[in-house]
């Protein structure tokens, strides 16, 4: 009888589950359209998003590029993200994505900030996902076809995370840009991709053009709109005075001929003192060498001297001048994004007047001095 | 052997699973909201005054020894039977509170950020019967399964945390007491709610065995590596998400998205997370067998076997977020209950000793 | 009124037998006392009882013992009587099927034709001194247990009185390495089915006298001996004074193997779980007897099982002992992992698939949907289908005679995996993690059936309610493994609770000249191992 009525419970149990889960659909992830990017453009008054999903293959191996884009508009970005669901079939799964990208027009005529709320307020977005801005539209740059792997998103988010701050371009997050565009002065920037056609041939997909992606220019954001674009030289000027971007490349007179010089170690400390920021950066620098590229590490064996004075005396006017013209830029439209406030915040707490302090009120020093590494 | 015995090593991890177990997921973001990135030092001040209180109450535990007395007789013998009803009561709407804001917590967890579409009803079903299971297996059971538990719950948090820390800008929590004194008092008032967890020795009076004479000191160190762990949780946490930190839900989850070094990987981290979401179901039925001992006391009734009504009537209100949205009625509630529940889990504990003693001398001589 | 007559008559039966066990059980406490070696002594109460329950009373004055044996035996053809005349006319009364015929003739016929001047038993006894089990039983149940294992008995012309001979047939085989635990590097003997040889096994490794062997009977038809080995000075008393209790409380109709008494020896039933050690090899069980265990040699069984047990134990080979400790503990932590990812792996499988695909790595999504985009099925069904699949293989080839199970497995890969996978109803992941996670089941044999079972569970559950479905499950089941306890043993001992001086051989293994004290987590009289 005993084990009779513990049959019975477990079969009730059972059963019971079996019930309650019919209300309970998981979702296959073939039912789901697993989005890797999302570029957002203006057409018309309306977002249009065009999402890169991934597509299975047939079988058990892989034939063609495993994503495809679809495009969708709404009046809101939820709506567009919604129609492209109606496209799809599936549902638009956004847990996987690891870019965002905005295009031209949005962000020049578009306030950004109801669009970041929409990732942000997310549970499974991820906010180290790579947000920027493009060239043109986002969807042109989606439907292009990157030269060395098949997905754009990929791609795109892998140099930028990785490869970026070894060749001196500052680079950002959804968490970063959206934090930037909330807190003390409210700017911050996102990296600018251009792409650049090339004739190879892809095996995949002829009839896409090829493309390599360039971003090593960033545009300026204040309270989720567009500022300025930075120059090359002006994002280079930035990247000194970033921490955790190293890879600078200097290009100096030796002897009549020209000589590269690479920085990938540098100190870099910013102090507040009788009312002056003082910005002191030490440029570690070596010959650029075919095996001497990625080394920003400390723990690299010390060379034998090589570089001469007068070379680094050069580095470091060259330096100087990169730093003065970015920060120019900074006082001239009044951004920060190299964190000085949060500087002054940590020092003398938060408060109306620092949240609206301009740039042209800080006085600003800097100290830039190069050495052999 | 007593099913409901435990040892002094396990009530010291089992304090580690309940410190631990809710803290890391709605309450970084809940005291950010309140006092920005000083959040840590609300954590920090309502862990000294939960320390300071979980000593009376082990002080007491070892009055106890002597004659084992429960912590309704204690109450019964000391301030009446009405009183004994009044605390007790009180006690059993804390844990029910605290079982249904778990459960609500964990469910985001869970059911939110992991799953897209999980249902509610099965989800307090699957919580309902591991509470109603480690019910039947006896307090012992819960006790050794979070000391078997525990280097695993440790281990993960750790892991989920030190890749994130590297990542932190720890200049971020200058200036320090920005919010003011009485922000933070206010703050640390306000949130006592989600804190006192070391009632759970209340109810384990005479249950708790000291191992090798030792009850103080391990039970302490696995509190302050616990409360260690939660601060830290707070620092990054803040750090990290500024003046994002209070629209994010669940602070374990976004943290550890940083643990995973490159975005492509998938989100790794969830699955060690998931490891010390065991601690929050430990959590859950430790809170379960507290209420179920209140219960009990209340009604004065000892029943020989598990009541299956009892653990029902228990799970009852976990239905109500199905009807009305939980964090209202629980904010609502709590907010009209915060002095009596700062009442039983801040001052009760300053009398206990002495409540302790008087109960075990009128048991000596009746 | 029949109804309730035969009710008072079941009470009176009831009552009766429950007076006679109780008075077995005291008298076999007395007689332990006595002698803590019986091994060569059957004075045992019980035997009568059973015997009593079987035959009646069976003190019947008006005839002989040897008439009353005949009647008892009759329809028997495999009974022989011979009448020997050596000074006196003796009857050689013998069961044909259960005595060495060799023996027979050497032993008892040859010195008793030799003897022409043998008056008594006595006389007969002296004469028989050639054999080394001669006895003289004392009353009819002896003689009647005698009889059936093979004793020939001598009777005087009477008929009352007889001299027991042990001519019992050697049956059985030979001592070989067992086919369940082979090692690479130890001893190779093990048990066999004979429990005489198995306690020989035993005794041949612990050369002392604390070593105790306290025979009981067990079994209303099949009168199974059922041998209680442990280390006096070692093995906890009570541990043993209950092991006793319980085996003599099993009322039983035939004990055929040490398993049947592995359930009575589980004080509170457990579903899943098994509380109690068997070992096929002496050397583990004279290890385990060390540490203060008790074994339990069944004769018909070549499984000793030993109690008290640790869940632990399962992660144990007895390979570990003879290699060196650092190999040994990263074994064991292979084995642990294994172990780990064979019951939640499938389960994982589907939660990630039908809930959580954010935990995937991108690059291994896409080759799920690739390999996965033609399956009919969803996750979650067709990781049932590969476990259920996986499950009837194993059972098969387990019944299968060896030579059809290499064919069967072949088949078994190469139809169910390629070809499913080929024609699109099973997904190629779902097969590798299906065979991953069988794989790793056998790291621990002892515990297959029952991982296997719960990793289906989990796998259910999981793909109901995802991942707070496997947490959920994984708690329950640590919950219920907590609270096991055996013989003043917690089951997860020495981690839950926790017992530091155990982790000496927990999951990692201290060399062994280190070890020096018994495991605490057992109850032993004597801590100090070595040293």
């Amino acid at each position: 009888m005993n084990s009779l009525k513990r049959l019975g419970v477990f079969l009730l149990v059972a059963t019971l589950l079996v019930l309650v889960s019919v209300g309970f659909k998981g979702k296959d992830i073939h039912d789901r359209a697993i989005i890797v990017g999302l570029g957002i453009d203006l057409v018309d008054d309306q977002i249009e998003v065009t999402a890169e999903v991934i597509s299975p293959g047939n079988g058990s191996e892989q034939v063609g590029t495993y994503s495809k884009t679809v495009s969708a508009t709404g009046k809101t970005l939820a709506q567009a993200v919604q129609n492209t669901s109606q496209l799809t079939g599936k549902e638009a799964s956004l847990g996987q994505c690891v870019l965002l990208v905005f295009g031209e027009q949005l962000v020049a005529q578009q306030n950004l900030g109801q669009l970041l709320e929409f990732f942000v307020k997310s549970d499974s977005f991820k906010e180290t996902a790579t947000v920027c801005c493009c060239k043109g539209t986002a969807k042109q740059l989606f439907e292009s076809v990157e030269a060395l792997s098949g997905s754009v998103s990929l791609s795109l988010s892998a140099m930028m995370q990785s490869q970026a701050k070894e060749i001196a371009i500052p680079t950002t997050n959804l968490l970063s840009f959206a934090r930037s565009q909330r807190e003390l002065l409210q700017t911050g920037f996102l990296n600018y991709v251009e792409t650049v056609s090339t004739n190879n041939q892809s095996s995949n997909n002829q009839s896409k053009p090829q493309v390599y992606f360039v971003y090593n220019k960033v545009a300026v954001f204040a309270k989720h709109q567009f500022v300025c674009l930075l120059s090359q030289s002006q994002t280079v000027g930035f990247s000194l005075l970033k921490n955790n971007v190293s890879g600078n490349m200097f290009v100096v007179q030796h002897n009549g001929n020209d000589v590269a010089l690479r920085s990938d170690q540098k100190d870099l400390s910013v102090t507040f003192k009788n009312g002056v920021a003082h910005f002191s950066v030490t440029l570690k620098l070596q010959l650029a060498q075919t095996d001497n590229f990625g080394q920003n590490n400390s723990f690299v064996v010390k060379n034998n001297k090589q570089i001469p004075q007068e070379l680094l005396d050069q580095v470091q006017l060259e330096a100087q001048a990169l730093a003065n013209d970015f920060w120019q830029m900074q006082t001239q439209y009044n951004f920060d994004i190299v964190g000085l406030h949060e500087l002054l915040r940590s020092k003398f707490g938060t408060n109306s007047n620092l949240c609206c302090l301009p740039m042209q009120q800080i006085a600003v020093e800097f100290s830039i001095s190069a050495q052999e590494k | 052997m007593n099913k409901n015995q435990i040892d002094s090593t396990q009530l010291a991890t089992l304090v580690f699973t309940v410190l631990s177990g809710e803290k890391l997921l709605q309450v970084p973001s809940l005291l950010a909201k309140d006092v920005g990135h000083d959040s840590w030092i609300v954590v920090l001040c309502l862990f000294v005054a939960d320390a300071i209180c979980m000593c009376l109450c082990l002080w007491a535990v070892k009055i106890n020894l002597k004659h084992r007395l429960t912590f309704g007789t204690i109450l019964q013998k000391t301030v009446t039977r009405v009183g004994k009803f009044v605390v007790l009561a009180l006690f059993f709407a804390l844990f029910v509170c605290r079982i249904l804001t778990l459960c609500v917590s964990s469910y985001k967890m869970f059911a939110t950020t992991f799953d897209i579409s999980t249902d509610w009803t099965l989800f307090v079903a699957l919580v309902a019967i591991v509470c109603y299971v480690a019910i039947c297996l006896g307090f012992n059971a819960i006790a050794r399964t979070s000391q078997l538990l525990f280097p695993l719950m440790f281990l993960s948090v750790l892991t989920l945390l030190v890749f994130p820390a590297t990542q932190v800008p720890i200049s971020q929590l200058l200036p320090i007491g920005e919010a003011g004194v009485e922000n933070i008092a206010k703050s640390a008032f306000s949130r006592s709610f989600w804190f006192g967890d070391y009632v759970v020795v209340y109810f384990l009076m005479e249950h708790v065995q000291p191992k090798n004479n030792k009850l103080f000191a391990p039970v302490l160190t696995t509190f302050a590596v616990g409360a260690l762990l939660v601060v830290a949780v707070n620092v990054i946490f803040v750090c990290l998400f500024g003046s994002l930190a209070q629209n994010s839900a669940i602070a374990i989850s976004k943290i550890s998205l940083f643990s995973v070094a490159d975005s492509s990987n998938g989100r790794w981290d969830w699955l060690t997370l998931s490891v010390w979401l065991m601690s929050v179901l430990v959590k859950v039925v430790v809170f379960f067998f507290c209420a179920y001992r209140c219960v009990q006391e209340v009604l004065g009734l000892h029943f020989s076997k598990t009541s299956l009504p009892v653990v029902l009537a228990i799970a009852l209100p976990l239905l109500v977020p199905l009807f009305v949205s939980s964090e209202d009625v629980v904010a609502k509630f709590v907010t009209w209950c915060t002095i009596p529940f700062a009442i039983v889990l801040y001052v009760l504990p300053f009398a206990m000793p002495l409540l302790a003693t008087i109960a075990n001398k009128k048991e000596a001589n009746p | 009124m029949s109804t309730i007559l035969f009710w008072c008559i079941g009470i009176v039966d009831n009552f009766f037998a429950f007076f006679l066990q109780m008075l077995a059980t005291w008298a076999n406490f007395a007689l332990k006392r006595l002698a803590n070696c019986h091994f060569c002594k059957q004075e045992n109460l019980q035997v009568k009882v059973y015997f009593a329950q079987t035959f009646g009373n069976t003190s019947n004055m008006t005839q002989s013992i040897l008439q009353q044996l005949l009647q008892h035996y009759n329809n028997c053809d495999d009974v022989k009587i011979r009448t020997v005349c050596c000074g006196q006319q003796f009857s050689v009364v013998l069961l044909e099927t259960m005595c060495n015929d060799q023996k027979v003739c050497d032993f008892v016929l040859h010195p008793l034709l030799m003897q022409q001047n043998a008056k008594t038993l006595q006389d007969v006894e002296q004469q028989l001194a050639l054999s080394v089990g001669t006895k003289t039983p004392c009353n009819f149940f002896e003689v009647l247990s005698d009889f059936s294992n093979g004793y020939t008995l001598v009777f005087d012309q009477e008929g009352n009185g007889c001299v027991a001979v042990d001519t019992r047939i050697a049956l059985g085989r030979a001592v070989i390495e067992p086919p369940t635990s082979m090692v690479m590097r130890g001893p190779r003997e093990g048990f066999v089915e004979d429990a005489k040889n198995n306690v020989t096994l035993l005794r041949k490794r612990l050369k002392t006298p604390n070593f105790k062997v306290v025979n009981l009977c067990v079994g209303k038809f099949t009168n199974t001996l059922v041998s209680v080995c442990y280390l006096e000075n070692v093995a906890d008393k009570s541990v043993v004074d209950k092991v006793i209790l319980q085996v003599q409380s099993v009322c039983i109709d035939g004990l055929l193997d040490s398993s049947y008494l592995a359930r009575y020896l589980d004080g509170n039933k457990t579903l899943l779980f098994r509380r109690v050690g068997s070992t096929e090899k002496p050397d583990v069980a004279v290890g385990k007897m060390l540490e203060g265990r008790v074994a339990i040699v069944v004769d018909g069984s070549p499984m000793v099982l030993t109690v008290p047990y640790l869940y632990i134990e399962d992660l144990q080979s007895p390979g570990d002992y003879y290699e060196n400790s650092s190999m040994t503990t990263i074994n064991r932590i292979f084995r642990f992992v294994s172990v780990l990812m064979s019951v939640l792996l499938p389960s994982l499988y589907v939660c990630l698939q039908m809930y959580n695909y954010q935990i995937i790595p991108f690059k291994f999504l896409v080759t799920i949907l690739n390999a996965t985009n033609t399956i009919p099925f969803s996750p979650f069904t067709e990781m049932l289908l590969v476990l259920v699949i996986f499950d009837i293989l194993r059972e098969a080839n387990l019944r299968m005679p060896s030579a059809v199970g290499i064919s069967l497995s072949l088949v078994g890969a190469i139809v169910l995996g390629d070809a499913a996978v080929k024609a699109g109803l099973i997904g190629a992941p779902a097969v590798m993690i299906g065979a991953l996670s069988g794989i790793g089941l056998f790291t621990m044999p002892d515990n297959t059936l029952v991982l296997s079972l719960l990793r289906l569970a989990i796998t259910f559950v999981g793909g109901i309610a995802g991942i707070v479905g496997v947490l959920v499950c994984t708690t329950v089941i640590t919950l219920y493994l907590a609270s096991l306890q055996n013989y003043k043993t917690p089951f997860l001992a020495p981690f839950t609770p926790d017992i530091p001086q155990d982790r000496q051989d927990g999951v990692a293994k201290t060399a062994t000249e280190k070890m020096k004290t018994r495991p605490r987590s057992i109850p032993n009289t004597n801590k100090t191992r070595r040293g």
